[in-house]
C-alpha cells in the first residue's frame, strides 16, 4: 500500500515537472516574420539557397529580434530593391537599408546603428587616383542605392566638374565584370558592397562623398512593423547591435 | 529480526564501486581533456602560423618571380617596338604583325594611338583600348618606356598587355595569355604547393579561405574548393579566431583559424575522433584500473566484516586504510604510466606528422627549384633566341653598339657573337679577346658544341671564376649558305635561380620549420654522420656521434629517447637517399603536462578513496551482524547447488586467500583485455599509436616507457597461454586416472614454471639485459650446484617452491615430523617456527617434508565426556541447542558449535559423547580449553550426571570421526 502510495506520489511530481518544463518552454508566439536579407555581402549576410539559412550580421540582427519578440524568422533573399519587397509585403522588414528621404511616405526606419562613406572602386590600370577624375567618366551605381549616386553628383557639381556618366546596374556582381572590361571606369556603392568588390588590381578612392546611415527598415502599414521596429531600437539602445557589429570587426 | 543478504552487500558495493568509478572517470575526463584541447588548439594554431609564414616566405618569391616575369615581357615588347623601328616601314601592316608573332611565337600584337584607338593587329582584338581600363597602356608614352603588365579578362580568357612606345605617338601592345604564366606560378607558387603537406594528426588537413566571405580556395579535396566554411561550423564562432568545430562531408573536425590581416587566411582541421581517443583512451584505463581496485577494497571490506562479526566500524576503517593508501599508489603510478604513454603518443604523432611534412618540404622545395630552374632556362634561352632574331634580320647589330643596345633591351649582361674558332669577334662590352676554353673542366667549354652542329644551348646557372653565380645561352648563327658561322652568346645574372638556391635550399626547409613547444628540427648525412642542419649554429659540421647521439638512433622511423648535445630528446627519425633527418621534442616539453595530470588525478583518487573508506563501513558494518548466513543458504535456501563444492572451497578459506583469488580474477581479466588487444591490433589501434608502435616491436631495448609496456603485454600474454594450458590439463586430468591426472598436473606445473623463467628473462632482455650473459651465468651456476652445492641450492629450491604452492605461510601453525609451531619466517634457506614454549625453531627447507598446516579457518575442536545412561542424549542435545547462542556470544573466537558430534563409546552404565566445536586453526589450543571450561558449566548448571568410572564394551575408532566439515553445518549425529 505504502509503496503504490509513493508511486503516485512520484507519477505525479514527475507530471507536474514535465507540464512545468513544457509551459516554461513553450514559444510566445509561433508568428512567423519574414526577414529581408541580402545574399552575399561579406560580413554581413550570406543566404544559402539550397537550406535557406542565412549566416552573417543581418542574420544575428535577425535573430536578437526574434529572441526579443518571440517571432519565428523567415530569411528572404533581397536581390534588387527591397523596399519594393517591403511594399509587396514579400518581407516585413529589411535589417539593412540606408535612410533615404525617398521612403519617407511609407516606409519606417528604425535608429541609425551604421554609418559609412560610400566606395569608389577603380581598377589600377586605369591610372584613376581621385574622384574628380571621375568628371564625365562612366561610372557604375546599384539601382537601389540612390545615395551614393546622389553624393557624387553632389561633391562633382561642387567640385565645378562635370557629372559622371552614370551607368545603372540591378546585381552589383555585374559591376565586376564591367569594371574588369573597362565598360564603367569605376564603381560608385556602399561601403559593404564596394568592400566586397575590391581585388588585388583594384582599389578605393579616398573617401571625400558624404556619409549614410543604415537602419532596419519596415512598413508603415505593417501590423507587426512596429513591434520589430521597438526591438530593433532596443537592441540599439542597449548596445547589443553596436557590439554584435564589433564582433564582427565593423565599427558604427 | 530481518537479515540483510550477503547480496545486497555485494550490490551495494558494486554500486558504490561504480559511483566512484563515474566520478573517478568525470574528473579524469575533465582534466585530460582540458589538456588534451590545450595541446590541440596549440598545434592547430602553431601549424596554421607555419603555413602563414611559409605563405609569407613565399610571397616574395612569388612576386620577384612575376616581376622577373614581367621583366622578359617588357623587353618583349620593347624588342618588337625595336623590331618595327628598324624596319623603317612607316606603314606597318597586319601581316608585319602576324609574322613577328609567328617568328617570336607571340599570341596577339597590336598598335594603338595615344587615345587608345587599335591601328593595326596581328589577329583581332576583343577589348577597347580607348577605356580608362586600358590607360596603363598609353602611359607609356608619357613615361617613354615599358608600361606594367596587367591583366584583363574577357569573356573567361585572361590575357596580359604590355606596351612600348613606338613612332614617336604610337603604342605597340603585346597580348600575352595568362594562363601559360599561371599555370607556371600555380605549379611553383600554388596553394597545393604551399599545403598539401600541412597536416596534423593522421586524417588532418589545411585549408586556404578567403577571408572576406569565408569560401574556401583551396583544398586537397577539390570537392570543398568554393563551398563556404560558415556553414559547415557546427560549434564555436569562426570570426573570433578560436577553436571551432566543423562537419566536413560528414565528419566532424576541430579547426582553428588566425586572421593574419591577409586576405587569405588558413585553417587547420583535425578529426574530433583522433582527439578523443586521445583523451578517451587514459580515462577508460584509469577508471577500469579505479573500478577493479575499489572492488578489490569493497570485497576485501565485505570478507573480513563477514569473517570478524565483532569488526567495529573503527577496525574495518583502520583495516581499509593501508588497503586503500597501496590502491593510491597504484593508481598513481598506472596514471603516471598512462599518461606517459599519452604525452608519447602525441608526441609521436606529433612528431611524425612533423618529420614527414619536413620530409615533403624538402622533396617539395627540390621540385620548386627545379621548376624555377626550367623557368629560368626559358627565360635566358628565350633572350638568346631574340638576340639571335635581331641579329640574323638587321646584321648591322652585329657591333658593339647594336649589341649593347640588345643587351639592354634584353636586361642581360653581355652578348658575345664567336667566331668558328671560338674567338669573340663582337661583344656588347666593347673590346673582347675571350676565347672558348679546350679544357672540358671549364665553363666555356661546353659552347663549342654550338660550333659542331647544336643549335640552341642553354648552359645550367653556375658559380664563375669570382664565384659569382652567372648563365650563358647561346645560338648559333649562320651565313647565307646555312654554313656556321659561329653563335651569339647571352650572359645573365640568373635572378630566379639564384632566389631559388636562397630559399629553397635543404637547410631553408629545416630551418623553416620551427614550434613554439621548443620541437625543432635536425639533418645528418649518411655517411659521416656529419650534422648538416640543427638551430644552434655550433654543432653544424660536426659529427653527430660524439655529441651524444648512437648508430642505433639512425634508422628510418626511428622512435624513440636519444640525446642531442646533453639535451634529452623524444623524436623521429626519416632516412632519404643521403640524409637522416631528425624532429626533435626536449623530453621536458613532451612531459610538460605529466605531472600536473597525475598530481591532480591522484588528488581525485584519494578524495574518492578516502569518502568510501568513510561511507563503506557504515554500510557494511550496519548490513551484516544481526544473523548468521552465508552464500549457499542465501543463493539456494539450504540446497545444495552444482557449484556447491567450490563456494565451500571459497568459504573454507581466509580473508588474504579470497583477496588473492580476486586479485588473479582481476589480473587475468586484464591479461585477457592486453592479449586480445595485442592480437586484434592492426584491427583496433590506428596507424601512429603509441600502443601499436610498442607492439610491432620497432623501439629501441632499455629502461624506458616503451619497453615498460613490451613488459606488461608479454607477462599478460604468456599469462593468459599459460592459465589456457592449465585449464586444459585439469580439465584433462578429470578425464583421466590417478597417474594422468598426475602427469597432467606435473606438466602443468612445469609450463607455469617455465613460463616464469620465460617471463624474466624476455623482460630483462626488453630492459636491456644483456640475456647472453645472463644465460652463460646460468650455465656457470649449474655447474656450481653440480659441484656440491646441492644441498644449498635444494634447500632454496624447496624454499621458491613452498612460496610459489602457497601451502603455509607466516602466522600459520603447522606440524613438521615432531615440531609444531607457529610459522615466523619463511627464507630462502630455512624456515623458523616458533613452539608453544616460545622457542625458535629453524628448519632447512629441503627437510620440511610431509607438512599438517592446522591454520585453517575450519578447525574442528573436540573433547569427550563420558556421561550416565541415567542422561539422555537427547536432553543433552536440548540443553546445548539452548545454551549454544550465549556460549557464541560470550567467546566471538567460535566460528560453530559446540555440537554433540556423535557417541564415541558405549558402556553398560553409561556412554562417551564426542562434543566438536569449530574455530580458527590458530586458536585451536585456546578453544579446546573454552569448549571443556563451557561443557563443564553446562554439566554443572543442569546437573547432568556423568559416568566416570565405564566400562567401554563397544570402542568406535575416533579416527573415523575424523571426516571433513565445515562451520556453520549442523555436524551432530543425530
Amino acid at each position: 500500500m505504502k509503496k503504490k502510495r509513493v508511486l503516485f506520489i512520484g507519477l505525479a511530481v514527475v507530471l507536474v515537472a514535465v507540464t512545468a518544463f513544457c509551459l516554461i518552454n513553450r514559444k510566445k508566439t509561433s508568428e512567423t516574420i519574414n526577414v529581408g536579407v541580402r545574399t552575399d555581402i561579406t560580413d554581413w549576410a550570406y543566404y544559402d539557397e539550397e537550406n535557406g539559412n542565412c549566416y552573417g550580421i543581418e542574420a544575428d540582427i535577425s535573430d536578437l529580434i526574434a529572441e526579443k519578440t518571440g517571432y519565428e524568422v523567415n530569411y528572404v533573399p533581397v536581390y534588387e530593391d527591397g523596399c519594393e519587397m517591403l511594399r509587396q509585403g514579400e518581407i516585413d522588414c529589411l535589417v539593412f537599408k540606408y535612410a533615404s528621404e525617398e521612403f519617407s511616405d511609407d516606409i519606417l526606419f528604425s535608429k541609425e546603428y551604421y554609418m559609412s562613406y560610400p566606395y569608389i572602386v577603380v581598377k589600377n590600370s586605369s591610372l584613376i587616383t581621385t574622384t574628380d577624375e571621375l568628371a564625365g567618366k562612366p561610372v557604375g551605381v546599384l539601382s537601389y542605392q540612390s545615395v551614393p549616386k546622389q553624393q557624387l553628383l553632389t561633391y562633382m557639381s561642387e567640385a565645378g566638374l562635370e557629372a559622371p556618366e552614370f551607368y545603372t546596374v540591378d546585381d552589383y556582381h555585374m559591376f565586376k565584370e564591367y569594371l574588369e572590361t573597362g565598360e564603367i571606369s569605376a564603381i560608385c556603392a556602399t561601403d559593404d558592397i564596394g568592400y566586397s568588390l575590391v581585388e588585388d588590381d583594384s582599389s578605393i578612392l579616398e573617401e571625400v562623398l558624404g556619409k549614410q546611415y543604415a537602419s532596419l527598415a519596415v512598413l508603415k502599414d505593417n501590423p507587426k512593423g512596429k513591434i520589430i521596429l521597438d526591438a530593433m531600437n532596443a537592441l540599439i539602445e542597449d548596445g547589443t547591435i553596436e557590439a554584435l557589429l564589433d564582433s564582427w570587426g565593423w565599427t558604427v | 529480526m530481518r537479515n540483510y543478504g550477503l547480496r545486497r552487500k555485494i550490490i551495494g558495493a558494486v554500486c558504490a564501486c561504480l559511483i566512484a568509478t563515474l566520478a573517478v572517470a568525470f574528473f579524469a575526463y575533465k582534466i585530460q581533456s582540458g589538456v588534451v584541447f590545450e595541446d590541440i588548439r596549440h598545434d592547430l594554431i602553431s601549424e596554421t602560423e607555419i603555413l602563414y609564414t611559409n605563405y609569407q616566405h613565399m610571397l616574395p618569391l612569388k612576386e620577384s618571380t612575376e616581376e622577373y616575369n614581367n621583366s622578359i615581357y617588357k623587353s618583349f615588347v620593347r624588342l618588337i617596338s625595336e623590331i618595327l623601328m628598324r624596319s623603317n616601314n612607316n606603314s606597318v601592316s597586319n601581316e608585319d604583325l602576324q609574322k613577328i608573332c609567328t617568328d617570336l611565337s607571340a599570341k596577339n600584337i597590336a598598335i594603338i594611338n595615344q587615345e587608345g584607338e587599335l591601328l593595326n593587329n596581328a589577329y583581332p582584338v576583343d577589348v577597347d583600348f580607348t577605356r580608362d581600363r586600358f590607360n596603363q597602356l598609353k602611359y607609356a608614352l608619357e613615361a617613354d618606356g615599358a608600361s606594367e603588365g596587367f591583366a584583363v579578362t574577357v569573356n573567361g580568357v585572361k590575357t596580359l598587355y604590355f606596351g612600348y612606345p613606338y613612332d614617336g605617338d604610337k603604342i605597340v601592345v603585346l597580348m600575352v595569355p595568362a594562363k601559360e604564366l599561371e599555370e607556371a606560378n600555380e605549379e611553383t607558387f600554388g596553394w597545393a604547393n604551399l599545403m598539401s603537406n600541412a597536416k596534423l594528426g593522421i586524417d588532418g588537413f589545411s585549408l586556404a579561405v578567403d577571408s572576406t566571405d569565408y569560401s574556401i580556395v583551396w583544398a586537397e579535396n577539390e570537392e570543398l574548393i568554393g563551398q563556404n566554411v560558415v556553414y559547415m561550423v557546427t560549434e564555436g564562432d569562426i570570426s573570433g579566431g578560436n577553436i571551432i568545430q566543423l562537419n566536413v562531408l560528414g565528419r566532424e573536425y576541430y579547426a582553428a583559424n588566425k586572421y593574419f590581416g591577409e586576405i587569405i587566411e588558413f585553417m587547420t582541421l583535425i578529426p574530433t575522433d583522433e582527439v578523443n581517443m586521445l583523451i578517451i583512451t587514459p580515462v577508460i584505463f584509469i577508471s577500469l584500473f579505479f573500478f577493479l581496485t575499489c572492488g578489490l577494497l569493497l570485497a576485501f571490506c565485505i570478507i573480513r566484516s563477514n569473517e570478524d562479526k565483532t569488526m567495529s566500524q573503527g577496525r574495518l576503517r583502520k583495516i581499509m586504510v593501508p588497503i586503500a593508501f597501496v590502491i593510491a599508489i597504484f593508481l598513481a603510478v598506472s596514471s603516471y604510466y598512462l599518461q606517459t604513454l599519452c604525452a608519447l603518443s602525441i608526441g609521436m604523432m606529433r612528431n611524425e606528422t612533423n618529420v614527414s611534412n619536413i620530409n615533403s618540404t624538402i622533396e617539395k622545395y627540390e621540385v620548386t627549384q627545379q621548376k624555377i630552374t626550367e623557368r629560368n632556362d626559358f627565360c635566358v634561352q628565350r633572350i638568346a633566341d631574340f638576340a639571335s632574331y635581331m641579329v640574323n634580320r638587321f646584321p648591322e647589330m652585329k657591333s658593339t653598339a647594336g649589341l649593347a643596345t640588345l643587351a639592354d633591351i634584353a636586361g642581360c649582361r653581355e652578348i658575345r657573337i664567336y667566331d668558328t674558332e671560338g674567338r669573340t669577334a663582337v661583344s656588347s662590352r666593347g673590346k673582347d679577346s675571350f676565347v672558348l676554353s679546350d679544357d672540358p673542366d671549364e665553363q666555356s667549354y661546353e659552347f663549342r658544341r654550338l660550333l659542331n652542329g647544336t643549335q640552341k644551348y642553354c648552359q645550367p646557372a653556375m658559380p664563375n671564376d669570382n664565384n659569382d653565380i652567372r648563365q650563358y645561352a647561346g645560338v648559333a648563327l649562320h651565313d647565307a649558305n646555312g654554313d656556321n658561322c659561329g653563335f651569339i652568346q647571352v650572359g645573365v645574372i640568373p635572378v630566379l635561380v639564384i632566389n631559388a638556391m636562397e630559399n629553397y635550399s635543404f637547410e631553408s626547409a629545416l630551418s623553416s620549420f620551427a614550434t613554439a613547444d621548443g620541437t625543432f628540427a635536425m639533418a645528418t648525412d649518411k655517411g659521416e654522420k656529419t650534422i648538416l642542419w640543427h638551430p644552434s649554429n655550433r654543432l653544424i659540421g660536426k659529427n653527430a656521434l660524439e655529441y651524444g647521439l648512437k648508430e642505433s638512433d639512425f634508422k628510418d622511423n626511428f622512435n624513440g629517447f636519444l640525446s642531442v648535445n646533453g639535451v634529452k630528446c623524444f623524436g623521429n627519425c626519416k632516412e632519404d637517399d643521403q640524409h637522416y633527418i631528425f624532429v626533435l621534442t626536449p623530453e621536458s616539453d613532451v612531459y610538460r603536462n605529466r605531472f600536473r595530470n597525475v598530481l591532480m588525478c591522484t588528488a581525485v583518487i584519494v578524495a574518492v578513496l578516502i569518502l568510501l573508506v568513510l561511507i563503506v563501513p557504515v554500510l557494511v558494518w550496519k548490513k551484516t551482524y544481526e544473523g548468521n548466513e552465508d552464500i549457499a543458504v542465501e543463493k539456494n535456501n539450504g540446497k545444495r547447488s552444482l557449484n556447491y563444492q567450490a563456494i565451500e572451497q571459497w568459504k573454507a578459506s581466509d580473508s588474504g586467500k579470497k583477496m588473492i583469488k580476486i586479485l588473479s580474477i582481476v589480473f587475468i581479466c586484464i591479461a585477457i583485455f592486453i592479449s586480445l588487444l595485442y592480437l586484434f591490433r592492426n584491427e583496433i589501434l590506428k596507424e601512429g599509436s603509441i600502443v601499436k608502435y610498442v607492439f610491432d616491436g620497432h623501439w629501441e631495448k632499455g629502461i624506458n616507457p616503451f619497453s615498460i609496456t613490451a613488459c606488461i603485454t608479454l607477462i599478460s600474454a604468456i599469462s593468459v597461454v599459460v592459465m589456457l594450458i592449465r585449464k586444459m590439463f585439469d580439465f584433462l586430468a578429470g578425464a583421466l586416472d590417478s597417474r594422468g591426472e598426475t602427469v597432467c598436473r606435473l606438466v602443468g606445473n612445469f609450463v607455469y614454471v617455465f613460463s616464469i623463467f620465460a617471463c624474466i628473462y624476455f623482460c630483462l632482455a626488453f630492459l636491456g639485459v644483456d640475456t647472453s650473459t645472463l644465460l652463460a651465468s646460468a650455465g656457470i651456476m649449474s655447474v656450481v650446484i653440480g659441484l656440491g652445492a646441492n644441498k644449498l641450492i635444494s634447500d632454496i629450491l624447496a624454499g621458491l617452491a613452498i612460496v610459489f604452492d602457497g601451502s603455509i605461510k607466516v602466522g600459520d601453525i603447522i606440524e613438521v615430523g615432531n615440531f609444531k609451531g607457529m610459522v615466523r619466517e619463511i627464507g630462502i634457506r630455512s624456515t623458523k617456527l616458533v613452539d608453544s614454549n616460545r622457542q625458535l625453531i629453524i628448519l632447512p627447507n629441503s627437510e620440511l617434508g610431509a607438512i599438517t598446516n592446522i591454520s585453517t579457518p575450519d578447525y574442528m575442536t573436540r573433547t569427550y565426556i563420558r556421561i550416565s545412561n541415567e542422561e539422555p542424549i537427547e536432553r543433552i542435545r536440548q540443553i546445548l541447542d539452548m545454551e549454544r547462542d550465549d556460549i557464541q556470544r560470550r567467546n566471538p573466537k567460535i566460528l560453530g558449535g559446540p555440537n554433540i558430534y556423535g557417541v564415541s563409546n558405549v558402556g553398560p552404565t553409561g556412554y562417551e559423547v564426542c562434543f566438536n566445536m569449530f574455530c580458527h586453526g590458530k586458536y585451536s589450543s585456546r578453544m579446546k580449553r573454552v569448549l571443556c571450561e563451557e561443557l563443564q558449566n553446562v554439566f554443572v548448571k543442569y546437573n547432568i550426571k556423568r559416568d566416570i568410572n565405564l566400562e567401554i564394551h563397544v570402542d568406535i575408532d575416533k579416527n573415523e570421526m575424523n571426516e571433513m566439515v565445515y562451520p556453520g553445518k549442523d555436524n551432530s549425529v543425530k
